[in-house]
Formats: structure tokens, C-alpha cells, sequence
């Protein structure tokens, strides 16, 4: 229970319940009225999205998640990243996270890339001057010349904006880092790029978390994992036994 | 808090996104607001307002509530209308209520410029009194902020909020003497104006800029009443922003 030295991530019977239907309607008031009057409580259909997870991992690895589509991965992550609380269990994480979910989550599509990447990476907490100190590597390592950095990013292509949100999120310092299927747009060229990036990382300390239905990109960039199933953690180990599982399984190959 | 400061540059600038005429809506609608009050209220009802010529006593009162309604009408949807931010990083939230309020200090400002234009070309003197205005509009950015991050967390479990506050609003003008001094108002009646807290600072604005005495109780009542909102809206803030994830 208590933090163990080592860990950059502990999870310990971490579970997750959501709620479904409508959250808020008329017919639902309606049913939660009568139920109130009827003195019962109101009946809630709810949905375990994770069920026990526990796992560890520490600082310097790259840990892959695998598991088909609402097999639980991205709600593991939004716990970890602090975004979403666990409904039980524990969660402990050191140092600070930063969450790459899908491509440009915080982008907004009528700010110029320039303005978008102040805004993304001072909103993930990192200080004004920092970021625009580093804009000028960001847009190289993004492979984004100047004219489309003062571009609004609507226009960019989807291959664009992936490369600049993960250009960001590559280029300020973490100790825990998660990429959610962030580079299905990118080119092979891209994705070398960003896994000798993420190779980095791990020297240097970080914990990487990597998401990609694409099972050899995993393979290259991770050393372990773990594979969800229906929220329920079915194996846990090196990257390469664990991927050949998966796939064998049927799970979802490329 | 820099994020909320990027995220408010943000919320300015996306505000006049293919517009013609852009910032002139700053001085455009307080002005057009000014023209349809001083037709009512003094062609029509002839208020009396000791003394001061009428749309410079309603102009105090416009600045305040333009910045009031355009906090609230794009303050509530604040979070709501930043999902992807809510949902997919971890920046802390309180900043887009913070960022909404701070955007809205342009529809603050340029009223009051354009009022203490107004008091010079009347020929009305400015008194000492201006000095305590930064405070005053402090006083109502708190207040507006307050308002903003309660109305905006509950809006992200129950979209009603955003169906209730142009209501609010309208009902809001009605019973703030934005359009009509307090002293014009029933004996009885004025106690109830008295416990909006946006009449004591309407008070306290009018007294900063155009000398009047301001009605003490008005502003005991909005000074006691502003910190209740402000401690009851940050607990319904911080009980509500753990699920937004989840229910947003």
C-alpha cells in the first residue's frame, strides 16, 4: 500500500463503474420523481468499464495496454492521468503526467499552430516562457514549416496536427507520459522518429504509457504490457510473449 | 494561473472570428442598449436621477451589466463547451470559468471608457472617488466569477442551467437598478432590490464615478451576499468537478 520507491505507477484493484442512458431527460425525472415518491430508491443501470486492475510500472519502461475497442484502456488512462476519479481501489502515480489522448485534444481549430501550441502546452502546466522557448524545436521535430505555423490549424491535414500535438507533448518534461493512439495519422517516417523520441524519454527516467492497434509499432517501442479484456486484466509481461498472445487470440491484429 | 490566462486570449480571440465589424460590437451594444433605456426611461417614464443627466446615469449602470450577461451567457457553458479539454487533458478546470470572466473584462472596459468620456463631455467633473473603481470592478469580477464557476459545473450534469440563465438575466435587469435609480423605487420593495447583490455594486460604481451617495445598506447586504455565493458556488464546484469526466 504505502509508496513503494520504485513505482511510477501503482495500481492496486483499480475499478471503474459508469453510469448508463441518458444522464439528465424528462422522461428520467419523470421516472426518478415517481421513484421518490414511491419511496425506492431509483434504479440505475451502471456499467463496469475496468473490474481489478492492479499492476505496477516503474520509471524508465515503456508499457504497452492492449485490448480490443471498450476493453477499458483509455478509462485506465484518463485515471491515471487524474482526469477521471477510480470508482474503487487505488491509484497511486509520482510525479506529473502528461496525457496525449487522440490528436489535438486541446487544439482549437481557428488558432494558428503557433497559438495553439502556447496554448496546449500552458494548459498542460507548463510555463509561458518555456513554451516559447522551445516553439521553434517543436515545429522542426513536427516537420512544419513557419507559414503553417501561423496557419489556423483547420486547415491542417490530420497527419499535421498529429505530428504537432505529439511534437508538443514530446517536447516538455514529465515523469509520466501517455500516448493514446496518437500516431495513427503519422507516416512510417513520423513513427520512427517518435519511437527513437520515446526511446529518449525512458533513459532519461520516464514512464511511457503507449496505446496502438498497431501491434509491430508497440512492439518497438515497449518492453511490457498489459492486455485488458471487458475491463479484467487477462495477462501482464514482456511486450513480445504478451503480443504474440494477443494476436494469436484473435484479439485484433493489424 | 497561466493557463487560464492563454485559455482567456483564446476565448477573446475566437469571440470575433469572421465579424465585420469585430471589437466596435465592444462600444456598439452598450451604446445601442443606452439608446433604447433613455427612450423609455426618460422619453417615455421621465425617471428622476438627482440631478445627473440620464444616459450618463444609465451608462454606469450598462457597464456593469453587459460584463454580468456576457460572463454568464458564455460563462455557463464554459466547461461544456470545452469537452475535449475536460475530457481528454488534465489542466485544471477552475481555469476555464476563470478564463470565461477574464475574456468578458473587454465588455467591461470599453463602457467605461466610453462613461467617463460621457461625464467629461457633459461637463461633469470626476471626483477622487474614481480611484476606488479598480476596487469596485475587483468586487464585481469576484462576484461574476463566483456566479460563473457554480452555474457553469452545474450545467456540465444538468443542461437546464443554460435554458435557465437568459431568464436569470432578463429578470436580472428588471431588478437591479441598472435603468432606474433605487431612490425611484417603493418603500418595501427597494429592500428586495437591496438583496441582489449586483445593486450594492451597481451603488458603489455610481458613487466611484459619478460622486452619488451610495445606500449603505445596499452595499452591507451585497458585501455579506457576495460572500456566501463565493463559498457556496466553490463547493458546488469542487463537489461537482471530480464526475466532470465522466457526465460532461
Amino acid at each position: 500500500m504505502s509508496s513503494d520507491a520504485g513505482h511510477a505507477v501503482q495500481a492496486t484493484s483499480v475499478g471503474k463503474k459508469y453510469e448508463l442512458g441518458e444522464l439528465a431527460s424528462l422522461p428520467r425525472t419523470a421516472h426518478n420523481l415517481a421513484r421518490v415518491l414511491a419511496r425506492r430508491p431509483p434504479n440505475l443501470r451502471m456499467f463496469n468499464a475496468l473490474h481489478d486492475v492492479s499492476f505496477t510500472v516503474d520509471a524508465g519502461e515503456a508499457f504497452a495496454i492492449l485490448g480490443s475497442n471498450g476493453s477499458g484502456k483509455s478509462t485506465l488512462l484518463s485515471i491515471i492521468a487524474d482526469i477521471t476519479r477510480p470508482s474503487s481501489g487505488e491509484l497511486r502515480v509520482r510525479g506529473r503526467v502528461l496525457p496525449l489522448f487522440s490528436i489535438a485534444a486541446g487544439f482549437h481549430p481557428e488558432l494558428t499552430g503557433r497559438e495553439n501550441v502556447i496554448m496546449f502546452g500552458t494548459v498542460l502546466g507548463i510555463p509561458r516562457r518555456d513554451v516559447l522557448l522551445a516553439l521553434q524545436e517543436v515545429a522542426d521535430f513536427a516537420e512544419i514549416d513557419s507559414e503553417h505555423m501561423a496557419t489556423p490549424v483547420k486547415r491542417f491535414s490530420e497527419g499535421m496536427m498529429s505530428r504537432l500535438a505529439f511534437a508538443t507533448a514530446l517536447h516538455f518534461p514529465a515523469d509520466v507520459y501517455i500516448f493514446d493512439e496518437v500516431l495513427v495519422t503519422a507516416d512510417d517516417h513520423f513513427k520512427s522518429k517518435c519511437a527513437a523520441e520515446i526511446e529518449w524519454l525512458r533513459n532519461n527516467g520516464a514512464a511511457v504509457f503507449f496505446i496502438s492497434h498497431e501491434l509491430s509499432l508497440v512492439r518497438s517501442i515497449c518492453s511490457r504490457g498489459m492486455w485488458l479484456d471487458a475491463g479484467r486484466v487477462r495477462a501482464i509481461g514482456p511486450i513480445d510473449e504478451l503480443a504474440e498472445d494477443y494476436e494469436a487470440s484473435d484479439g485484433q491484429p493489424t | 494561473m497561466p493557463a487560464a490566462w492563454v485559455l482567456a486570449q483564446r476565448d477573446f480571440k475566437v469571440l470575433y472570428k469572421q465579424s465585420a465589424l469585430g471589437p466596435l460590437w465592444l462600444a456598439i451594444q452598450p451604446l445601442g442598449i443606452l439608446g433604447a433605456f433613455t427612450v423609455v426611461f426618460s422619453g417615455v417614464a421621465d425617471i428622476e436621477t438627482s440631478g445627473v443627466p440620464y444616459p450618463l446615469f444609465a451608462l454606469v449602470g450598462i457597464s456593469v451589466w453587459t460584463f454580468v450577461s456576457a460572463c454568464l451567457a458564455t460563462g455557463t457553458r464554459c466547461f461544456t463547451r470545452s469537452k475535449r479539454l475536460v475530457r481528454l487533458t488534465n489542466a485544471p478546470r477552475s481555469a476555464l470559468a476563470i478564463a470565461a470572466v477574464t475574456s468578458a473584462l473587454p465588455q467591461l472596459a470599453v463602457p467605461v471608457v466610453l462613461t467617463l468620456a460621457a461625464v467629461l463631455a457633459f461637463g461633469e467633473g470626476l471626483g477622487l472617488e474614481l480611484l476606488a473603481l479598480p476596487l469596485v470592478a475587483l468586487w464585481l469580477y469576484g462576484l461574476t466569477l463566483a456566479v460563473t464557476l457554480a452555474l457553469g459545473a452545474l450545467n456540465v450534469r444538468f443542461r437546464d442551467v443554460s435554458s435557465f440563465v437568459p431568464f436569470l438575466l432578463q429578470g436580472g435587469l428588471f431588478l437591479s437598478p441598472i435603468a432606474y435609480p433605487l431612490s425611484e423605487v417603493p418603500n418595501g420593495l427597494d429592500t428586495v432590490l437591496k438583496l441582489n447583490p449586483i445593486t450594492g455594486v451597481v451603488e458603489a460604481w455610481r458613487w466611484s464615478i459619478l460622486g452619488s451617495p451610495a445606500d449603505g445598506l445596499a452595499l452591507a447586504l451585497a458585501g455579506a451576499g457576495t460572500l456566501v455565493i463565493a463559498f457556496a458556488s466553490w463547493m458546488i464546484f469542487v463537489r461537482l468537478e471530480v464526475r466532470f469526466a465522466d457526465v460532461i
